[in-house]
């Protein structure tokens, strides 16, 4: 969880350069968090497309609200719950919920020294696409932006107990559609 | 429940740490687009720039509103003033009996006639004076 305060206050402060210096203080913030929100809106909208559509949507909000932005207490969550609405708007304008089985909308990084665990991030990522989008959420939250359920339930403005339960729903997927990847990695 | 107890939970699902492990790895594999940066940023200024824009217009209608609301009923009644000031003065001036002695010799009326018109004629400026006044 200290990642995850420290990364808040990262986009705290973000927030208050904007105040300050207005939209210009914009790209400090995209390159802050334009990955983590584009990757949390795909598992959303299930294209990277739309899922970029959803994040410059939710920027050029705040760039517009940058004093309200500036003064909300959990800037990062707000950010998140931001995102999270335009891309619900996208899905429900494109009624795109069917499960896309390939990956090729996705613009993958392809580092030298991951190109053997590829396989293993394909599977990932068409693992996270098979579950249903409100599990697929929790997942990206608490292990990707390592929130804990209660920070989740607030972004998805449901009780944690619910988010948990999800989060454990999830899990049990995963672990069958990912076990082979899982003894891959085992092996290596 | 707490947040700690569910924190602790977290930690203490067991079985699931490998998978976690797996999908935490996975998670710097989706880069957005080269050009989402130059799209996003170039779009809030637009919006910016609109919004300012806007907030502008807006003020200078405001303005024009409030001048006009402001301005309008004293220009009014400038003009109105002026009219019933032009009027009061006529109706000074006005001379019964001169009006009475034209309406005799122009239209050969006869000057009791000639009197009742001109009276007539007086109390009727009177009457326009005292409504343009109210």
């Amino acid at each position: 969880m200290g990642g995850n305060c420290s990364f808040s206050d990262e986009v705290k402060s973000c927030a208050v350069r904007m105040a300050e210096s207005g939209v210009a203080a914009l790209a400090g913030l995209f390159d802050l968090t334009s990955q983590r929100l584009v990757r949390y809106a795909t598992t959303i909208t299930r294209n990277q497309h739309d899922a970029e559509d959803a994040v410059q949507a939710a920027l050029v909000q705040v760039a517009r609200q940058q004093y309200r932005f500036c003064q909300v207490v959990h800037p990062w969550s707000y950010l998140l719950r931001m995102v999270r609405n335009e891309a619900l708007v996208i899905v429900r304008r494109k009624r795109r919920w069917s499960f896309v089985a390939n990956l090729s909308d996705l613009l993958t990084r392809k580092l030298v020294d991951e190109v053997e665990r590829e396989e293993s991030f394909r599977a990932v990522w068409s693992a996270l696409r098979a579950l249903p989008v409100e599990q697929a959420e929790v997942v990206v939250l608490k292990i990707w932006e390592e929130m804990t359920f209660a920070q989740i339930g607030d972004i998805l403005e449901l009780s944690a107990h619910t988010v948990a339960s999800r989060y454990r729903y999830a899990m049990k997927k995963l672990s069958g559609k990912l076990a082979p990847s899982v003894r891959e990695s085992v092996h290596e | 429940m707490s947040n700690f107890t569910y924190d602790r939970h977290d930690c203490e699902w067991e079985g699931f740490d490998s998978i976690e492990s797996l999908v935490s790895a996975a998670c710097g594999y989706v880069q957005p687009t080269d050009d989402l940066r130059p799209r996003t940023l170039e779009a809030a200024r637009a919006s910016c720039r609109q919004r300012r824009w806007n907030s502008r217009v807006g003020s200078l209608a405001l303005t024009i509103v409030l001048l006009a609301m402001c301005g309008f009923p004293h220009w009014g009644a400038t003009f109105q003033g002026e009219q019933i000031a032009r009027a009061s003065e006529a109706i000074r001036h006005f001379d019964l009996h001169q009006q009475a002695s034209l309406r005799t010799i122009r239209a050969g009326f006869d000057p009791s006639w000639s009197l009742f018109e001109a009276f007539f004629e007086l109390r009727k400026k009177q009457a326009a004076l005292f409504d343009t006044a109210m």
